[in-house]
């Protein structure tokens, strides 16, 4: 398991991470412009996630590792 | 002029390469140049201007970077001169003052506030075909792509409609000055006088009116728009905007968001005509809107290339570059380098739209262009009336580029249609 984590100060609603990982991001009603809807994610989605952290202009996305969880 | 070339890289043996970003062949097609230099020498060091100015030319090299603002700083300006003009824009500021600023600046740029002004540019796209339509030919730079971002401009700043002839005049000097600063002092030193004036205007408005301290100026007070809220509103920090940070701020929205804006519906139609069955695919497929935006700005993007400077002494394919130097990243090399995507040298209307849009038109990471939604926006909405309103269009004799080198846009764009 990992966390996903979006900084609301530099994300700007451009949508990248929604395309690479539906099931994971989506466009916000406000602040913060993108919501982490799944924060806690498993392992079979990181793939789908760290290329959304890649192709983010902002490079607002981040994630950490799960001290809780199974880890990689 | 002396150029000297480092060619250090192996890969193809070369030992020298004469790029002249200011070149009349490079100038007028840049892509043979930016394939050399991919293959051949990725870091190339041009002397024929005042200063070294390097320029990274591979996406890895381009990406890298724009990644990496503490080692590439933006303080020296994203210009090729080390120009002290316009302290106060964003491209001047590193983090964490730039996030700081941006953060303030971001509102009105956002998808739903973007989505919110798509009617108010379509309407205008409109009037502006009304006003030509009947003479069965137009300009499409001075008559369409230019007059559609400096509107926004200008409501979105929320400042009179009729001062516009003068903005688009500023616009215009101002953008040359990115390369050629002496030539727009007096702009500069016009704009701002022009800007504090309305500030003051605006402040002194907030002030009589004796609000309370949960009470909004903007809007009730002063009028809406993104002056108002530069003037009377605090910074995440706590304080107003600095006089010269309002002027910076005023004058890079004009810069950044005019000049290519109006390149982005320029080049689109020039591509989409200059092989006019892209066009009529157009027309059978107007879905494809999106996706041509997308194609245009990867293709073509209105930036060529922009600068950081190094904090530090930095070493890239063999090349020592000294700390502080002009480094340009080549935006739109970037875009055609075989890295990013299959064919990128052919203009494909149907690109995967995601997938198509990990281009670099709009640059990377810290400065990525705060406008890129309302630029999408704007250009979409261009577009989409060209093609239901004059179908017929085609080209009407030779376009022209524009004059500054590293922008990339027709300044010349003449039509027809019957």
């Amino acid at each position: 398991m990992f966390r996903v984590i979006v900084d609301a100060d530099t994300c700007e609603s451009n949508a990248f991470c929604i395309g690479f990982a539906p099931d994971v991001f989506e466009l916000g009603a406000d602040s913060p412009p993108v919501d982490v809807v799944l924060p806690t994610v498993g392992e079979e989605r990181r793939a789908a996630v760290e290329e959304a952290v890649r192709n983010c202009p902002r490079q607002a996305i981040h994630i950490e590792d799960d001290p809780g969880g199974a880890g990689d | 002029m002396i150029r000297e070339v480092l060619v250090t890289d192996p890969i193809a043996g070369a030992t020298d390469l004469d790029y002249d970003p200011t070149s009349p062949e490079v100038l007028a097609d840049p892509l043979p140049a930016y394939e050399t230099l991919r293959a051949q020498c990725p870091v190339h060091l041009f002397e024929g201007l005042e200063h070294p100015l390097y320029t990274l030319s591979r996406l890895e090299d381009v990406h890298a970077q724009l990644s990496d603002p503490e080692l590439w700083s933006n303080r020296f300006g994203p210009g090729i001169s080390y120009s002290e003009q316009n302290p106060g824009s964003l491209q001047r500021y590193d983090p964490p003052e730039h996030t700081l600023r941006r953060r303030f600046l971001r509102e009105p740029f956002l998808p739903k506030a973007v989505e919110a002004f798509q009617p108010a540019v379509s309407e205008l796209a409109a009037s502006l075909i009304d006003g030509f339509e009947s003479r069965g030919q137009a300009e499409l730079h001075d008559d369409y792509a230019s007059p559609l971002p400096i509107t926004a401009f200008t409501r979105l700043l929320g400042l009179p409609l009729d001062d516009r002839p003068q903005f688009k005049y500023w616009a215009e000097k101002l953008t040359l000055g990115m390369t050629y600063p002496d030539q727009a002092t007096d702009d500069w030193l016009a704009l701002r006088t022009y800007t504090l004036a309305k500030v003051r205007a605006r402040r002194d408005a907030m002030a009589a009116a004796d609000l309370g301290l949960e009470d909004d100026p903007v809007g009730t007070v002063v009028p809406e728009g993104l002056l108002s809220h530069l003037a009377c509103h605090r910074l995440g920090d706590g304080n107003f905007a600095t006089d010269d940070e309002v002027t910076g701020l005023v004058a890079m929205m004009l810069v950044a968001g005019h000049e290519t804006t109006t390149s982005l519906v320029t080049n689109t139609v020039w591509r989409l005509l200059e092989d006019r069955t892209r066009w009529e695919r157009l027309l059978a497929e107007p879905d494809l809107v999106p996706n041509v935006i997308e194609e245009s700005l990867r293709f073509d993007p209105p930036v060529l290339g922009d600068c950081r400077t190094n904090t530090a002494p930095v070493t890239i394919h063999g090349v020592d570059i000294p700390a502080n130097s002009k480094v340009m990243h080549l935006l739109r090399s970037a875009n055609h380098d075989p890295d990013l995507c299959e064919a990128p040298d052919e203009f494909r209307m149907d690109r995967p739209l995601l997938e198509n849009r990990k281009h670099y038109a709009f640059g990377w990471g810290t400065h990525f262009c705060l406008g890129a939604h309302l630029a999408r926006m704007t250009a979409r909405t261009a577009l989409g009336q060209l093609i239901v309103r004059l179908p017929d269009l085609r080209l009407d004799g030779p376009t022209e580029r524009l004059q500054a080198p590293f922008l990339w846009g027709r300044r010349v764009l003449p039509v027809a249609w019957s």
